[in-house]
């Protein structure tokens, strides 16, 4: 029987993968034979869905073959309003038809607070220079004209990974977590912050 | 066309349901999970239903048929006759073939082979289609081994000679030369004619090619073109029929399956024939999935057999929309 773990984007893929690699579950980042979108090790399979519009699509394929499954786990952001995001999101499991308690899904930052992923991660990082002088630069954005709050948290979190390491290594948040092999040292999944995600995956990927 | 069908016994299936069928079926899964099985299945549901008279002699010539592409023969036939089961539903028909001694038959069975005036000793193949029974004694079910029978099941193997000139003269019955060769050219532009010759008490497809001194017989060419020239003659002589094709991607290069997949799609939607194939190749898949793009073309359903937890057979069924989606999105459809 299939596990499915379903997530919003790349980078997404790029972090459950390391919290794998980092709780002994694999024992290379690229354990997970990736063809396309989805990326497979074992049983266990990671879907890109490519943003939060597809989860539709995906579920209604995934219910042709629910017979070769035993559980789909969800991760997606909660955006700016966690309450209508766990109602779409659960209207969107319902429609599915596929049987209620076979799925399980977990909204970043923490399950219970507005974010993203992107929230999620930087809010692992302290006293960081990197970040402090983004936040000078979205003020001074904020002041001059609407920016998306989703797209700050892109441009933050793409700031910190970009000019880690003195800019030395160009990280995109992608290759944040291991690069070439190499794991960048950039995140600290020991951070309490990274807990309830990682019970969540852990529970995935756990047998 | 077949919609949907039951298969509740035969070979490795006890109870396999298979809905929204579709003109195109690709069927795949891993070895062993019975893809061959349920293309005969299939082909036993679709040809019997046409026999109007002598069904339990045209059951013995199919089993020999499918038995032959499994290597049985006659000296082996009757062991692998007393072993076969067949009970299947579909939308048209329920088809029940069962073997059994003398003494079991019921009376209405043993009335059956009275009539027949044989004696009710030995065994028996039993054939029922919906309510109609008809009934022949092991000892009469010969081993139908001829070259031309049927010709709407093409097996994994290469084609002979002899097969091919067969074929080919069901085009040449139906005066439609030209229609092939134009789909044929698809394959090969340097193809211009084809035709059959006697060569050395051997019956041979012989095809000219653009240069005026090349001229080859097809056991010289290419194992893809042999395959291609059997796929287009089943096709285009079995107008509003059912075609079956075991491994479609056999000795054709990867490149040239989308090229196929589009004359495929052309000439079962022209001559309105419900086609099922099976395959454990992704390119197949994917080729047909570009193939449908180009041409937009929908009526096709995927099926992919896999092995559940308690090791019963089950189909994993997609219609056009989610084979695309799932080809897209990297999902293993093979």
């Amino acid at each position: 029987m299939k596990k499915y773990l379903l997530v919003e984007g790349i980078t997404d893929v790029a972090f459950v993968k390391y919290i794998c690699l980092k709780n002994g579950i694999t024992n290379n980042f690229n354990d997970f034979k990736q063809n396309k979108n989805q990326y497979t090790f074992g049983n266990k399979i990671i879907i890109n869905i490519d943003g939060q519009g597809n989860l539709e699509k995906e579920l209604n394929f995934l219910k042709n073959e629910e017979h070769m499954i035993s559980n789909i786990f969800i991760i997606q952001d909660a955006d700016n309003d966690i309450k209508k995001s766990k109602e779409q999101i659960e209207e969107t499991i319902n429609n599915s038809l596929i049987e209620k308690n076979k799925i399980k899904y977990f909204l970043t930052p923490n399950d219970k607070d507005t974010g993203n992923l992107e929230t999620l991660l930087l809010s692992s990082i302290e006293n960081n220079p990197v970040l402090e002088c983004f936040d000078e630069y979205a003020k001074c954005l904020k002041e001059n004209e609407e920016v998306y709050p989703k797209a700050l948290d892109k441009g933050k979190l793409h700031a910190y990974t970009m000019y880690s390491q003195k800019g030395e290594n160009l990280y995109k948040p992608v290759d944040s977590f291991i690069k070439k092999d190499i794991d960048t040292k950039l995140w600290d999944i020991t951070n309490d912050k990274f807990k309830p995600i990682m019970s969540f995956v852990l529970e995935i990927f756990k047998d | 066309m077949l919609e949907n069908i039951e298969i509740i016994d035969y070979k490795c299936f006890k109870n396999l349901e298979l809905e929204s069928l579709g003109q195109i079926n690709i069927i795949s899964g891993d070895n062993n999970v019975g893809k061959t099985a349920l293309l005969e299945a299939l082909f036993i549901e679709r040809d019997l239903n046409h026999v109007k008279y002598g069904i339990a002699e045209a059951a013995v010539d199919y089993i020999s048929l499918l038995g032959k592409n499994r290597n049985i023969n006659s000296a082996n036939f009757d062991r692998y006759l007393k072993e076969f089961k067949y009970k299947i539903h579909s939308q048209d028909a329920t088809i029940n073939f069962s073997i059994k001694y003398g003494l079991y038959l019921s009376d209405k069975e043993k009335a059956l082979v009275k009539k027949l005036n044989e004696k009710t000793r030995g065994y028996f193949l039993i054939c029922e289609i919906n309510d109609e029974l008809d009934i022949i004694s092991l000892k009469n079910a010969e081993f139908y081994d001829n070259e031309d029978f049927e010709n709407n099941y093409i097996n994994s193997s290469k084609p002979t000679n002899e097969m091919l000139v067969n074929l080919y003269s069901e085009i040449q019955t139906q005066g439609i030369q030209h229609n092939f060769l134009e789909y044929l050219q698809i394959l090969d532009k340097n193809i211009v004619w084809i035709e059959p010759q006697l060569l050395k008490e051997e019956a041979v497809l012989r095809v000219n090619l653009k240069d005026p001194n090349i001229s080859l017989i097809t056991s010289e060419l290419g194992e893809g073109i042999n395959r291609y020239i059997e796929i287009l003659c089943t096709l285009l002589s079995n107008s509003e029929f059912s075609v079956f094709i075991d491994e479609i991607e056999n000795g054709i290069h990867y490149s040239r399956l989308k090229d196929i997949w589009k004359a495929i799609i052309q000439i079962v939607q022209a001559e309105d024939i419900q086609l099922f194939v099976t395959t454990h190749d992704k390119e197949t898949i994917e080729a047909l999935k570009e193939a449908s793009d180009e041409t937009n073309y929908k009526d096709i359903t995927s099926i992919k057999l896999s092995r559940d937890k308690e090791n019963k057979i089950v189909p994993t069924i997609h219609k056009y929309d989610n084979f695309v989606y799932g080809i897209e999105r990297g999902a293993d459809l093979r």
